[in-house]
């Protein structure tokens, strides 16, 4: 794995130089600043395969670097672990909007940094199978199932499915705020699913999200796709109105007349928002058991089938991230 | 034979950690006279907005590193300097001047003493 670190400390970069040599990783590169960076990865002849950045530089700090970093061809998906002495939910989120994969709060645990790079060797191979899986399908080799997430176009406030599961663990272990975790469940996209392509599926899922996520920014929260037709919000609990009232809303805005999904396929969607799991300081359930018990919530007498192949996902996304 | 594999990763680590140890332990000094000429200008001047941001840059640098290579109690100390001046800085409140000399003070205290321990 080809690895670029940067910090502008160097004792730091010395630190986390001295911790890639011994867990076995040689091939790696350090910079000490954004500016640095940028030109190590535009001149770089093979990629690289995962990025650590500090956040806190001068000049162009870690943030601004990972949004850059986004913007390069064939940089989309690449691994970005920030680094950072700062553990509140303001620094997670900016981190994580921008493009981050996963987190680590200094003074870092040595061990646990070679934990997060194994993680995002993993997350890797996790986004070139969705992706190579979408390309199949699209090609027309079956591919792409409606039980599984869809590599989305940049949306605002929305987290890749095996990311978001990070992003919750990151704000459990620092305690930085009490968030509540639900899923939405829409489920005519299954129609939508089979009567149409998958650039058509992809397109109306973006603008469904898309809506989704205008409701759940606005209470600081992030939303992911889990496939299934179900999408798992994560957000503060402050403020965060009854299910029914979302579901109200979500539904009104999801039919405007003015948005049309996809024009072979004619639908009035309904929504469902399931009852939200807290996390808790006392009771501390892992990222996928509170996606879990999200998904669980949003099951009807319908919906078993289905509802069992979400829950399946979420168990094979977690043994994929943690094999 | 796995065991013997992660000793000489423990083995590879230990040296290491110790070596960049000793190079921020040489860096010690030069904090401390930097972080001392700023707590005599943030008494003096009337704003001193500047020296709060260069003495909270310090302690971010002294937090984020010190408790990876077993310096703990001087990496609290800085956390907690750090992360009053990041608070008053983000709400824009002038913190209180003599709680962050005192805290200061404390964090220059143990910067002593780590030097005192290696040498």
């Amino acid at each position: 794995m080809k690895i670029l670190a940067v910090d502008d400390d160097e004792i730091i970069l010395s630190l986390l130089a001295g911790t890639l040599d011994a867990f076995g990783h040689t091939d790696y590169k350090l910079a000490q600043s954004g500016e640095e960076a940028l030109t190590l990865i535009k001149a770089s002849e093979t990629k690289f395969d995962c990025f650590l950045f500090d956040i806190q530089m001068p000049g162009m700090d870690g943030t601004e670097l990972c949004r850059s970093v986004r913007c390069l061809d064939g940089y989309e998906n690449t691994p970005i672990i920030m680094i950072t002495a700062m553990n509140n939910k303001d620094y997670f989120d900016r981190a994580f909007l921008a493009g981050a994969t996963d987190y680590v709060t200094k003074p870092f645990d040595i061990t646990e940094l070679n934990t997060r790079l194994s993680l995002a060797e993993r997350l890797q191979n996790e986004f070139t199978r969705l992706g190579s899986a979408q390309e199949s399908t699209a090609s027309g080799i079956e591919g792409i199932q409606f039980e599984e997430p869809v590599r989305l176009p940049k949306v605002e406030g929305v987290l890749p499915s095996s990311v978001i599961g990070n992003y919750l663990s990151q704000m459990v272990q620092s305690n930085a705020t009490t968030l509540q975790v639900f899923a939405i469940r829409i489920p005519e996209l299954k129609s939508v699913f089979e009567g149409s392509s998958v650039d058509e599926f992809v397109y109306v899922i973006a603008d469904i999200v898309e809506v989704i996520s205008e409701i759940v920014t606005g209470y600081q929260g992030l939303t992911s796709y889990f496939g299934s037709g179900i999408f798992v919000c994560v957000c503060p609990s402050d403020d965060l109105p009854h299910e029914k009232e979302i579901e109200k809303v979500l539904k009104i805005r999801m039919n405007d007349p003015e948005l049309v999904y996809c024009e072979d396929v004619s639908v009035t969607f309904s929504v469902l928002v399931g009852r939200p799991s807290s996390t808790s300081f006392f009771r501390q359930n892992s990222p996928f058991e509170l996606f879990g018990m999200a998904i669980e919530a949003v099951n009807t007498d319908e919906s078993p089938t289905l509802i069992s192949k979400a829950f399946q996902f979420v168990k094979d996304l977690e043994t994929r991230l943690s094999a | 034979m796995e065991n013997e594999a992660i000793k000489k990763i423990e083995n590879q680590l230990k040296q290491k950690m110790q070596t960049v140890r000793l190079r921020f332990v040489d860096t010690l000094n030069t904090r401390i006279v930097d972080l001392d000429s700023l707590l005599v200008a943030m008494i003096t001047t009337d704003n001193a907005r500047n020296e709060l941001a260069e003495i909270e840059a310090h302690a971010h640098k002294i937090h984020g590193i010190s408790g990876s290579i077993g310096l703990s109690r001087l990496g609290a100390l800085a956390a907690q300097l750090e992360r009053i001046l990041y608070e008053n800085r983000v709400g824009s409140h002038m913190p209180d001047l003599t709680f962050v000399k005192e805290l200061t003070n404390s964090l220059l205290d143990e910067m002593e003493n780590v030097l005192e321990e290696q040498t």
